[in-house]
């Protein structure tokens, strides 16, 4: 295949993923809560795809995962994006210096990113408006959505990781796109 | 793709810089759909349609094998329930009539018109843990427009915020942003309905301001009152079940359960008249 004809694929692909969690999120997950908290599953999956495709690539995949989200139900566009590309960035930061088999790496990038992402958003819609009741709405929001991020981290990465071994593998396994 | 490479910085802070302009322009010009926006729902919103039917369906499949015991009770208690409401159905139609004639002798216009309703279906919630928002299946094509009133089964479920041209989004009235000008049925007492996350995780409202001498008790059915900007008088929000002084001893405030259950919204009533024009 040229070199266009896999990025295409590649291109597809990561739309398709980011399309249907967002189609799950926005209607199947409504039934999956635990408590009153719906998982994030856009985060974990921005996490597990930087962390198996390096930082530019996870930049980019937050930036859209964030900016559909933010078309549709953000009050302005562009904060999901945002927080999305510097969660993708960073947590590709580790791409070269780890094994992608190892679990604990996505576990604990998803713990502290999902931390980040929703700080953000409290910062951003809340904290603005003087919610200033910080440690509260920790306990009750931004943990109990970490722990069922960290729960559903391990089988996302298995999926992830599966879909980008397949893509690997109709690519070049050694000429990797951005690397 | 070497090219992305090789100006890594470049690229990613020019996505951080253009997320932020986003922030900023969608900050300034708010709720101006454009075009990728409403394309971009032809695609999303019949998905998310099939997506919901085929998820409240199996939930409707659970639910037949979990209420099928409950049921017989149930079906025995609201036939009771019908043939009183029958009753009171036709009492009240006497004192509609009543009504009607008097209007009529003092001249004044009808203070509870019957508004124009469409009907719409949610398609999809927000996934965000700190909104409660959704999206119904009608926009600009049937002619919605911002700040219209959303009902629901039992009473007042929000107002649209955002319009395009498929779909439009709702605002609940146990939103964190959300509030509304409230008053008792009983009494008149009034107050302000405004959400606030930690109630809203339980579906609750929290009603605010009502003066500390105020006649409200416990079980007082809530509605909106003549100060309201955007919703019209008398609309069912919920009832009272709990109240508080406030520390200031000035004002109390009341835990509103609300006449709808959100977590489990599947059709809406849209009332299609505006009922005032927007501040901003």
């Amino acid at each position: 295949m040229t070199s266009i004809k896999k990025c295409l694929l590649r291109v597809t692909v990561t739309g398709l993923v980011i399309f249907i969690n967002f189609i799950l999120q926005s209607t199947l997950f409504d039934y999956i809560r635990i408590g009153a908290i719906k998982p994030n599953t856009a985060l974990v999956i921005i996490v597990c795809y930087a962390i198996l495709r390096g930082d530019i690539e996870g930049a980019i995949f937050g930036f859209f995962a964030g900016l559909l989200h933010d078309m549709f139900f953000g009050n302005v566009i562009g904060l999901h994006a945002l927080l999305g590309t510097i969660i993708g960035f960073f947590c590709g930061k580790p791409f070269k210096s780890f094994y992608n088999e190892n679990f604990m790496l996505p576990i604990t990038l998803v713990a502290v990113s999902s931390i980040f992402y929703e700080f953000g958003i409290y910062f951003f819609s809340f904290l603005f408006r003087g919610r200033i009741d910080i440690m509260h709405y920790f306990w009750t929001i931004i943990l109990p959505t970490t722990v069922y991020a960290i729960i559903l981290s391990v089988p996302i990465y298995r999926l992830i990781y599966g879909i980008n071994d397949l893509l690997e593998e109709k690519e070049d396994k050694h000429r990797q796109l951005f690397k | 793709m070497e090219f992305l490479k090789k100006y890594k910085k470049i690229f990613i802070t020019s996505l951080v810089g253009f997320s932020l302009l986003l922030f900023i322009i969608s900050a300034v010009y708010q709720s101006e759909p454009t075009f990728f926006e409403n394309s971009l729902g032809y695609v999303v919103v019949p998905v998310q349609q099939a997506f919901t039917d085929v998820s409240s369906w199996f939930s409707r499949q659970i639910g037949f094998f979990t209420n099928i015991n409950s049921m017989g009770h149930e079906n025995e208690r609201l036939r009771e329930e019908s043939a009183l409401l029958w009753l009171e159905i036709d009492r009240l139609r006497l004192v509609e009539q009543d009504n009607i004639a008097l209007t009529e002798l003092l001249k004044i216009s009808q203070r509870y018109p019957d508004f124009p309703k469409l009907g719409a279906r949610v398609v999809g919630s927000n996934p965000s843990n700190w909104h409660s928002t959704f999206m119904i299946n009608r926009g600009a094509n049937y002619e919605i427009e911002r700040n219209m009133v959303v009902l629901g089964a039992g009473g007042l479920v929000g107002r649209i915020i955002e319009v395009r041209s498929n779909h439009s989004k709702v605002l609940t009235i146990i939103d964190d942003t959300s509030s509304v000008a409230v008053q008792s049925l009983r009494t008149g007492e009034t107050g302000i309905l405004s959400g606030d996350i930690m109630l809203m995780q339980s579906g609750l409202g929290r009603m605010e301001y009502i003066d500390i001498n105020a006649d409200i008790q416990e079980g007082d059915e809530i509605i909106t009152s003549h100060l309201s900007g955007i919703y019209p008088q008398g609309i069912s929000v919920g009832f009272v079940t709990q109240i508080t002084n406030d520390l200031n001893s000035i004002t109390k405030t009341a835990i509103i359960r609300p006449s709808v259950n959100f977590r489990r919204l599947e059709e809406v009533l849209v009332i299609t008249e505006v009922f005032n024009v927007d501040f901003d």
